[in-house]
């Protein structure tokens, strides 16, 4: 599997060098969208140094966390949902259905964007010199990568969740920018919503965990939150393997 | 009358994606009610209850308004005309007995109805606008209008690159980074230091921010009159660069397309 | 004799529509309820194929050849009666030693990655199908040569024309050696050379390595030019099993010759029917020789003697009522 996985992802740099003008821009544009993020987070902390006990520095852990969620979800998978959901909706999907592999993961892993790649790699620059400012104990350095990690899994889920409902639905593509929607309401701190949209999206859909946790781990506010959110996507990724397999047998069975 | 049939056309289109509508709808809704959070959050933190001139409620005006206004001000025309020039179908427009950018300036009215419907309604219910004498009145809507007309005149400026420009998306996220910036759509230009306080007379703000602040009632009849002045100057600057490149642009696109 | 390499008993498949209302009043009506309508698309079908055979599947659009390639391949699972392929796989049960064992290409479907040379799927079914490095370079060098696009091999598929596409889709389909290759329309939309040698070159194969190939088309020419049997597949029943000349003489029952001569026959002989000027009929059920004056004659052609006049009468039957 690794070793297929390397040969994918040379040929989606091959791909890439194909357009280096685009991934260029991409890559430009990315730290443009996040560049205006910073100077809003400095607009709104003009004006008051806390907002629910966040100060500048731990806003902008939090909203680069979130980006670097977005972002390496975007290098690991965007590239690969958007071919899926070609795919899906041409019906050229009986070559998966040929080969002695897994197609959920080949699928699912089938292209790396590159051009995200610099912005992830920009915006971890940036959250290491944030993370040296904050200076979270080791034990908590340790549980924000992994709350980053589940984070990237959650995005992941969401959206192979919303690609694979291709196979039913296929007037629904447009929905398929609904997670990224959700995950930019979610760069917020939790507190700033009122109780009912913080609970519906810390507990049921918890997009809004899935950012506040991993930040707090960063300034040193461990939350039990996480084991939930562990659990959220660990059902996430159960669900969309299951939806896989079911469009599987639709798709062969509309042929 | 035949540029009305371009308008309707235009509408009908809009409507007829209306999935797509609603979720640019939706996704432009989730983005303002961030905002809106955000900012009450700031103000009940920071123990103001006026920020730049802007109260909380009207905040919450503000942000719903400027994104209205960013939908409304939209570059869909460059990504057309940047299609027909790469189509060739340029040339079969030109020699339709219509002006193409009459018929564009219709096109770009017409898929903004909705839009305007909502903009013009907010103006006559909420705002305090009409309410001013006629005097104020007349001079908002003027300035509304010059804004209206300067921008589109700016866009089709800014589509003629297409003669020269194979690829033209990457103007996409450059101009709405633009208007949320420059716009006043991520946060009002008020709120910056009085150094940069000349920002406000960009195109983008004076479509975005200007606007939304008459709405508000923000603008007193000097600051429209100077704001009006601006649209002038800016559409004459979009007419100049139309005229300047139009003849070069058709040039080149002779010279490929024969 | 040695077991029979695929083997299909009794099977039947058939496959769920909905039928679509026009109109929004239409659209609504579908959501709730929508109208079912169950097609067999394989009926009752039997058929046994040895190692090293050459079959060719028959049939009009939509006959049922590319459903029977599928549930041959496991893409697509029996309904009733079985399909096993080797000694006792199961297709639809798509175990990996079982897929390591067959090559398929489907017509208007691709493996290649649009941007890429060949070379780079290539690359990638390699590590798929865990070929051996030097295996896979030395037999890749051999598949290009024999058809003729080594060049290619490092060219973006977008830049390639259709004929040289097929031929890689067919090496994507060959790279790992399969047991038995499936080829679904193997040869539409491609220039007559590049049949000529993707023909060639799968007889070679079926020579020199056993390979067993099953191939649809409605391409009469190329079940001509490779099957050594064919089944005729018609309504999504088998209605034909056999060698190519066993089918012409089982349906070319009436001899009706049709004859172009190089000016008009006067007086008209006997048995003899006039079409135009030059253009003649003869009835032969009933003569040993023929009644025109051989000098004259331009052509003569059998009416319903070749694959495609037979075909064309069969497929153009009505589907017989279930």
């Amino acid at each position: 599997m690794f070793k297929i996985y390397r040969v994918l992802v040379t040929q989606s740099l091959a791909e890439t060098m194909t357009y280096r003008v685009t991934t260029i821009l991409t890559a430009l544009f990315g730290t443009l969208f996040y560049g205006i993020d910073l100077i809003t987070g400095g607009v709104y902390f003009s004006f008051t140094p806390t907002i629910y006990g966040w100060n500048f520095l731990d806003y902008l852990n939090l909203i680069t966390t979130a980006n670097i969620i977005s972002y390496a979800y975007q290098f690991l998978f965007v590239a690969a949902h958007e071919d899926l959901t070609d795919q899906i909706l041409s019906g050229n999907l009986d070559y998966s259905l040929l080969r002695p592999v897994n197609s959920y993961w080949f699928h699912a892993c089938y292209r790396v964007d590159f051009p995200s790649l610099v912005t992830l790699l920009l915006t971890g620059i940036i959250e290491g010199v944030i993370l040296a400012q904050l200076h979270p104990t080791l034990l908590n350095l340790l549980l924000y990568l992994v709350a980053v990690i589940v984070g990237v899994a959650f995005v992941f889920a969401l959206n192979q969740i919303m690609v694979t409902l291709a196979f039913w639905v296929d007037g629904l593509t447009a929905l398929n920018g609904l997670p990224e929607d959700l995950m930019t309401a979610s760069a917020q701190p939790a507190k700033i919503y009122p109780r009912i949209i913080q609970q519906l999206f810390l507990w049921v859909i918890p997009s809004l965990a899935v950012t506040n946790v991993p930040a707090q781990f960063g300034h040193n506010r461990p939350t039990w939150l996480l084991l939930w959110t562990i659990l959220v996507t660990g059902l996430l990724l159960a669900i969309s393997y299951i939806e896989w397999q079911r469009g599987l047998l639709k798709y062969v069975s509309a042929n | 009358m035949k540029y009305w049939v371009t308008c309707q056309n235009a509408l009908l289109t809009t409507l007829a994606y209306r999935g797509n509508l609603l979720l640019h709808l939706l996704t432009t809704a989730i983005n303002v009610l961030v905002a809106i959070f955000m900012w009450l959050a700031v103000y009940n933190f920071s123990g103001r209850s006026n920020i730049a001139g802007i109260q909380p409620n009207q905040m919450v005006i503000y942000l719903i308004v400027v994104n209205i206004l960013a939908l409304i001000f939209s570059a869909e025309p460059i990504f057309k005309f940047s299609s027909l020039v790469r189509s060739g179908n340029l040339s079969v427009v030109l020699i339709r007995p219509i002006n193409y950018f009459i018929q564009s300036f219709w096109d770009y009215f017409g898929r903004a109805i909705p839009y305007l419907i909502v903009y013009g309604l907010t103006t006559g219910l909420v705002s305090p606008v009409f309410h001013r004498g006629l005097r104020y009145g007349l001079s908002s809507l003027l300035l509304m209008l010059i804004t209206y007309g300067m921008f589109f005149l700016l866009i089709t400026a800014i589509s003629l690159c297409s003669f020269w420009l194979v690829q033209v998306w990457p103007l996409r996220p450059v101009l709405s980074a633009l208007f949320l910036l420059l716009g006043g759509q991520a946060f009002p230009l008020q709120v910056l230091p009085s150094a940069v306080s000349w920002l406000i007379y960009n195109p983008f703000s004076l479509a975005g921010n200007q606007l939304t602040l008459l709405l508000l009632g923000k603008l007193s009849l000097y600051q429209i009159a100077i704001a009006t002045g601006w649209a002038i100057i800016w559409t004459v600057v979009a007419l100049a660069i139309l005229k300047l490149t139009w003849q070069r642009g058709i040039h080149s696109y002779e010279g490929v397309g024969s | 004799m040695a077991a029979p390499i695929i083997s299909i008993v009794h099977t039947d498949f058939s496959y769920v529509t909905f039928t679509k209302q026009s109109g929004f009043s239409g659209a609504w009506h579908d959501l709730f309820h929508r109208q079912k309508s169950t097609v067999a698309a394989i009926q009752d079908v039997s058929l046994q194929v040895n190692r090293g055979e050459i079959l060719g599947l028959l049939g009009a659009n939509g006959a049922g050849k590319t459903t029977l390639i599928k549930l041959m391949t496991g893409i697509l699972p029996a309904n009733t009666g079985s399909v096993r392929l080797f000694t006792d796989e199961i297709p639809f049960r798509k175990r990996a030693a079982f897929l390591q064992r067959i090559g398929v290409m489907l017509s208007q479907k691709s493996q290649l990655a649009w941007d890429l040379p060949p070379l780079d799927t290539l690359v990638l079914l390699r590590e798929i199908y865990h070929i051996p490095r030097d295996q896979f370079t030395s037999w890749l060098a051999f598949l290009t040569k024999e058809l003729a696009v080594t060049p290619q091999l490092h060219v973006p598929v977008r830049k390639l024309s259709l004929g040289q596409r097929i031929k890689f889709e067919l090496i994507c389909a060959l790279i790992h050696r399969p047991e038995i290759l499936f080829l679904d329309e193997p040869t539409i939309g491609i220039d007559v050379s590049s049949q000529a040698n993707i023909y060639r070159f799968l007889k070679q194969l079926n020579h020199d390595i056993q390979m067993t190939i099953i191939l649809t088309s409605h391409n009469t020419k190329d079940i001509e030019a490779l099957a050594q049997r064919v089944a005729v597949i018609n309504h999504g029943k088998k209605i034909f099993d056999g060698t190519t000349t066993g089918l012409i003489s089982r349906y070319a029952t009436v001899p009706i010759l049709e004859i172009v001569t190089d000016g008009p026959l006067a007086p008209l002989p006997t048995h003899v029917k006039q079409v135009d000027n030059t253009h003649y009929e003869v009835n032969a059920t009933a003569l040993v020789a023929l009644p025109i004056d051989p000098r004259h004659i331009l052509s003569v052609n059998r009416r319903n003697g070749s694959l495609d006049a037979i075909l064309t009468q069969l497929f153009s039957e009505e589907a017989p009522k279930q």
